[in-house]
């Protein structure tokens, strides 16, 4: 149950940004969660609302995007998504790719009042 | 009022992963993060590995536990030095928690530490700790879908450790399905067939551990 630590993170983040941008009360709270993450997005949302309670972000809406895994391939340049365990090209079937993108754990913004 | 953050969740970590990863640069010593779920044979590993590796190199171990320390009396039944922390609950060692007990090890003497993470396959995987590599260790009871199931830890993974190979039979495992399966994640990943109660397979994995350290064995 990491999620509840990386919760805290992001709870202590958001209020910190607020209070330093003059906000008194976080009415919503958007991430970005990669799918190549041991993060699980039903969890985190749970432990936010459970950890957001008596904070100003007690009664932010919390909004997830879930970034696709997707990789770049080193040999023909192919951005392809990444499914299950398949980590080569599509095309050239090159194993030589670098995963580009599905390991974001992003606060990108927050709303505040 | 819609206010921009683009900040790092595990940032705080991330920074403090990277001061141990400079630290232990600084001091030449080469440390691993073994992860694997609960009862695979991390401890028993480092019992065979860490004797073979004492003929070499000047060793020391962090244990990770939840609660308890049983594990590291068993490692310093080997008479090498080792810290013990215990997460309290926690699914695994973190950046902090590592960096918090480097002043209990001598690692100016030491030429490898290894870290035996707390039993789990998951959570780990995303908390470096400033390591120079994670080594996956699963046994052969564990069953052949590992990699598809924990992708990550196979992905950010340097080696792979099957242990318990004298059980292979009677686990029915599908040996060349599993290592496909990992080398279809993570093509550079080593793998090694061990058994610490048979005391084999040991070499090959001790001369990769031995691969990493950065310089010439540190003398007495």
């Amino acid at each position: 149950m990491h999620e509840a630590k990386v919760a805290a993170g992001i709870i202590e983040t958001v209020e910190r940004v607020a209070r330093e941008n003059g906000g008194s009360r976080i009415t919503g709270i958007r991430l970005q969660i990669g799918e190549f993450t041991c993060v699980q997005p039903d969890t985190l949302r749970f432990c936010l609302q459970t950890l957001a309670e008596g904070t100003i972000a007690d009664s932010a809406a919390i909004s997830i995007s879930r970034i696709r895994t997707r990789a770049l391939c080193a040999e023909c340049n192919n951005e392809f998504d990444v499914h299950e365990i398949q980590f080569h090209c599509p095309t050239c079937a090159s194993t030589d790719i670098e995963v580009v993108s599905g390991r974001e754990l992003i606060i990108e913004s927050i709303e505040v009042e | 009022m819609e206010i921009k953050v683009y900040d790092r969740i595990l940032q705080a970590n991330i920074r403090i992963a990277e001061r141990n990863r400079e630290l232990f640069k600084d001091k030449g010593v080469t440390v691993l993060n073994l992860i694997g779920g609960p009862g695979v044979g991390k401890t028993a590993l480092l019992e065979v590995t860490i004797p073979r590796l004492l003929k070499r190199f000047k060793v020391g171990v962090i244990e990770g536990d939840i609660y308890t320390s049983r594990d590291s009396e068993r490692i310093l039944a080997l008479g090498v030095p080792v810290v013990q922390i215990n997460t309290k609950g926690a699914c695994h060692l973190d950046g902090n928690m590592v960096e918090s007990v480097l002043s209990d090890l001598p690692l100016e003497e030491l030429d490898v530490v290894l870290i035996e993470n707390v039993g789990n396959l998951v959570c780990p995987a995303e908390f470096d700790v400033g390591e120079d590599a994670k080594i996956v260790v699963m046994s052969v009871t564990d069953g052949d879908d590992k990699p598809q199931k924990y992708p990550l830890i196979f992905r950010l993974a340097k080696a792979l450790v099957i242990t318990k190979s004298d059980m292979l039979e009677p686990a029915g495992i599908d040996l060349d399905r599993l290592k496909s399966d990992a080398l279809s994640v993570n093509p550079n990943l080593k793998i090694f067939l061990t058994s610490a109660r048979k005391h084999q397979g040991l070499d090959n994995w001790v001369d990769f551990v031995a691969s990493l350290t950065r310089t010439s064995p540190k003398t007495a």
